[in-house]
């Protein structure tokens, strides 16, 4: 401090002994916040400053950059495509990628990016030559690095490109973070892990004791929907997990992979405790048009909560057998608004029978019920 | 008596001190705060693929509820541009709020609307229902309007749209707002991420005025061209980039605009939806669905996100600003007193003893406290009882930390959104910033006394309206009259 001091000009320092000190505590306080207050300012407009100028001076060199990247990736994926590759090709190919400034971030970041685009975009050979391409250039070290760091953002970086490149020796490593309190790390490590296990990619769903999040749910379809090469186990296996949203997300995966083996799994989940469960089982009945189950579900109705009621009818109008209309009909006479709007509009998709039974239904019915039917009658509101 | 007034004031300046004090030092917290949310949502985002949203069938169903009391001139294009959004599964609903313009005429024509028989559950009451339209043509089979008896507000409309909305998630919304095209899949995101059910989330509202918006889509970003409209700009800013972002950390947020906002409707419609007699609708419901979840016992979350998607024009004149502010200031002393079982009560958690001290204090309060300090201010300078130079010394402190919370705003738009591209316009608004203490903050304290005085010998509640940008090409555009708004949070009181 003393060095500072004696740093100051001498106008500041007679001012500081005359007039500072004399001060009483809370000008002196006031004076501090003015300079403070006056140098975040300016600081502030610093920042805005030199990052303009340097979006300004960067901007033109990335184009650079990605046009390079771009036209050296494309031109090989091209070549490759028509002939196939030898040693020395992809050798050449490193060769012209290393020319680029890879010590610099910003390029390093952009490169695995492109390569990350076309493994999502590419398979078979491509892909293996994408995959070299990012081993020789030694950016797997790069990306395994960020693994290690202290940040969750790094570390779910890290996993993004790995995971995404194909590099499986990690797979074991993702474990780790399955359960992590971390949104994104977690959802990462979990879609990371299901691309890179050969042997079983979906063993998380044992370990997991936090919520697989509706997020994770997309990410992980997304990552299903992508890789066809990912082996499916039997997903009815979990549906005595305790952890409800492994339940939820594994129906919807019997759904989405049509494993009709696990349908009788399926059923017995009406007597599941939660009733979210049970709501998207009885959402996934009528996805598979389980027909054979319209009536068990039926039997329980009465027992249900108003949600699971209100899917009950949704289903059964989803499957539209024709088994269950009186079951409907009775639905439309309900004094509760939701319940007797989805009876109406599941009777109108049994089609041109439904239209009939809604057409008769006018006749019966007491005068506030009027409406759902006729709403269903009007082909512009159920288009 | 002499005496006696010195005391007083004496004693006050002690109060007024202690109260900026804490004022400042909230609002470094807050700045701090929103510093790190805004960092953890920018890396969070760095995540997010929302094309993955586009393609999948799990992505919840929003309804757009936008009232619209008589918008002749711009309709057809604003509702052009919300059925244009980005989003897999929506519908938009027009609420006709018993216009006295061609606003429903142009729709028919426009959308080639026919009345249908639309199964209406009113679990919201609202003034009667004239009848609902649909388009005969496929293109718009989003399409929902209602026309309805003018319930003389924004809120008795919005209702209507609540009772009708078929999906769990409704966009509330003015129906002359330019929205992003993507702000549909970036606001319904925290409601699928957070372990928390969320009930409502807000976004950064901003102000078009200067901006080029062709058949209602914004195609050139342009900063506010006169002095009050930029000075609005960095004040939207403050308080939204730093103000809510800071509250949604610590759960207390106790408004989502109604320029954009994103709700859960189960619980609006269990809170009853908005209060048509209230001046501050938006904040009012947001109240009232926190106070739902409290007394369901339910965890819940109201969120914030740091990105500009709601595009609005702001009063460009004095005159109409300072009937916006009035209306504002009864919204929230109506709000409040309304809730007062709230104040203080930690059956509520944070929102007793956090948000609504706060708003009290530091939002209702504030104007009177700073109007009452500068008259004993003034006279104790000219009584000589305190020191001139030392009053300067303390109006400049409060100056340049008003100054420093509002360049760091800035500083947080250029790394968030970024929406200026060139550099004259962003050192304009860097600019303005020194104004706004002297010329714009009196106004502001001005409206909010004239809107608790206003409220004290009453005034009625009406539909206001504005002049719009971007009007449909056969029709002029109408006069600028005065808005309804939410009122952005106002971060900073240079008291």
């Amino acid at each position: 401090m003393e060095r500072l001091y004696n740093f100051l000009p001498g106008f500041m320092r007679s001012f500081y002994e005359e007039q500072f000190l004399n001060y009483p505590l809370l000008i002196k306080v006031a004076y501090l916040g003015i300079i403070i207050s006056f140098l975040i300012t300016l600081t502030c407009y610093l920042i805005i400053f030199v990052r303009r100028i340097r979006q300004a001076w960067m901007q033109p060199k990335i184009a650079t950059w990605k046009n390079e990247i771009d036209s050296v990736l494309t031109s090989s994926i091209i070549a490759f495509n028509s002939g196939g590759y030898h040693e020395d090709d992809i050798q050449h190919i490193v060769e012209e990628l290393k020319k680029l400034p890879l010590h610099t971030y910003t390029v390093r970041q952009m490169l695995i990016g492109e390569l990350i685009f076309l493994h999502k975009n590419f398979s078979g050979k491509v892909n293996i030559l994408i995959r070299t391409i990012y081993v020789r250039l030694k950016l797997e070290d790069h990306s395994k690095r960020k693994l290690k760091s202290w940040h969750w953002f790094k570390k779910a970086q890290g996993i993004e490109e790995l995971s995404e490149l194909g590099i499986e020796s990690i797979s074991e490593e993702l474990l780790r973070y399955v359960n992590s309190k971390n949104i994104i790390l977690r959802m990462q490590a979990q879609s990371g892990f299901l691309q890179l296990s050969k042997t079983n990619p979906f063993v998380f769903l044992d370990y997991t004791n936090q919520n697989i999040l509706p997020w994770h749910q997309i990410n992980l379809m997304d990552v299903l929907n992508r890789r066809k090469d990912i082996p499916l186990p039997t997903f009815s296996k979990w549906f005595q997990s305790s952890n409800k949203s492994v339940v939820v997300f594994c129906i919807r995966l019997v759904v989405r992979f049509r494993q009709m083996e696990s349908v009788q799994e399926l059923l017995q989940l009406i007597k599941h405790p939660d009733g979210e469960v049970r709501k998207e089982m009885i959402i996934a009945v009528g996805e598979l048009s389980l027909v054979d189950s319209e009536r068990h579900l039926i039997i329980h109705f009465n027992n249900e909560t108003h949600l699971c009621q209100l899917e009950i009818i949704k289903t059964v109008g989803k499957i539209a057998s024709g088994e269950e209309i009186d079951f409907l009909k009775r639905m439309v006479f309900s004094s509760d608004f939701e319940i007797r709007f989805e009876a109406a509009k599941a009777i109108q998709k049994h089609g041109e029978a439904g239209e009939t039974i809604l057409y008769t239904l006018l006749d019966t019915l007491p005068e506030e019920n009027i409406s759902v039917v006729l709403h269903m009658l009007d082909k512009r509101l159920t288009a | 008596m002499e005496n006696i007034f010195n005391e007083f004031s004496i004693n006050y300046n002690h109060f007024i001190f202690f109260f900026a004090s804490s004022l400042m030092l909230w609002y470094l917290v807050i700045a701090l705060i929103s510093i790190r949310e805004i960092l953890l949502y920018q890396r969070k985002n760095s995540f997010i693929d929302l094309k993955k949203l586009l393609s999948s069938p799990y992505t919840p169903p929003i309804s757009i509820v936008a009232p619209a009391y008589n918008e002749g001139s711009t309709i057809i294009n604003s509702v052009h541009s919300l059925l244009s959004l980005q989003y897999p599964r929506f519908e938009v609903i027009i609420i006709n709020d018993g216009s006295t313009d061609n606003t429903l005429r142009k729709m028919i024509k426009g959308f080639s609307l026919v009345k249908v028989d639309y199964a209406y559950n009113e679990q919201i009451v609202t003034q009667p229902v004239r009848g609902f339209y649909k388009s005969i043509n496929p293109a718009y089979s989003k399409l929902l309007i209602i026309d309805k008896e003018n319930g003389k507000s924004k809120a008795d409309a919005s209702n209507a749209g609540v009772n009708a909305a078929a999906y769990p998630y409704f966009v509330c919304t003015d129906v002359d707002c330019v929205i992003d095209n993507q702000a549909l899949l970036l606001m319904i995101k925290p409601f699928l991420d957070e372990e928390k059910r969320v009930i409502a989330n807000g976004a950064i509202i901003r102000i078009a005025n200067g901006c080029e918006v062709e058949k209602g889509f914004l195609v050139n970003v342009k900063a506010p061209k006169n002095f009050l409209t930029s000075v609005q700009e960095i004040e939207y800013l403050r308080s939204y980039l730093l103000g809510r972002m800071a509250w949604s950390k610590i759960n207390g947020l106790i408004i989502v605009s109604g320029g954009i906002g994103l709700f859960d409707r189960e619980i609006a419609i269990k809170a009853g939806g908005y209060d048509p007699k209230s001046f501050g609708e938006d904040m009012e419901l947001t109240v009232r669905m926190r106070k739902c979840m409290h007394d369901i016992g339910q965890k819940y979350i109201v969120k914030y996100i740091p990105e500009s998607l709601c595009w609005t024009e702001v009063p460009p004149t004095l005159d109409i600003f300072m009937k916006q502010r009035i209306r504002w200031a009864k919204g929230l002393v109506q709000t409040l007193f309304k809730h007062r079982s709230m104040w203080f009560n930690p059956k509520f958690g944070r929102m007793g003893l956090l948000s609504f001290p706060y708003w009290i204090l530091y939002e209702w309060l504030a104007p009177m406290i700073e109007l009452i300090g500068l008259i004993s201010y003034s006279y104790l300078i000219y009584t000589g009882k305190i020191n001139f130079e030392f009053s300067l010394l303390l109006l400049a402190f409060v100056f340049f930390f008003s100054v420093m919370i509002t360049t760091i705003s800035i500083l947080w738009e250029e790394y968030t959104n970024q929406v200026y591209k060139s550099k004259k316009e962003i050192f304009k608004l860097l600019l303005v910033i020194f104004l706004e203490p002297i010329f714009f903050h009196p106004i502001v304290v001005y409206a909010s006394i004239k809107g608790n005085l206003s409220l004290l010998f009453g005034t009625k509640n009406a539909w206001g309206n504005m002049g719009r940008m971007g009007t449909d090409d056969d029709e002029p555009a109408k006069e600028i009259v005065p808005q309804i708004e939410t009122p952005p949070q106002s971060i900073l009181k240079a008291s």
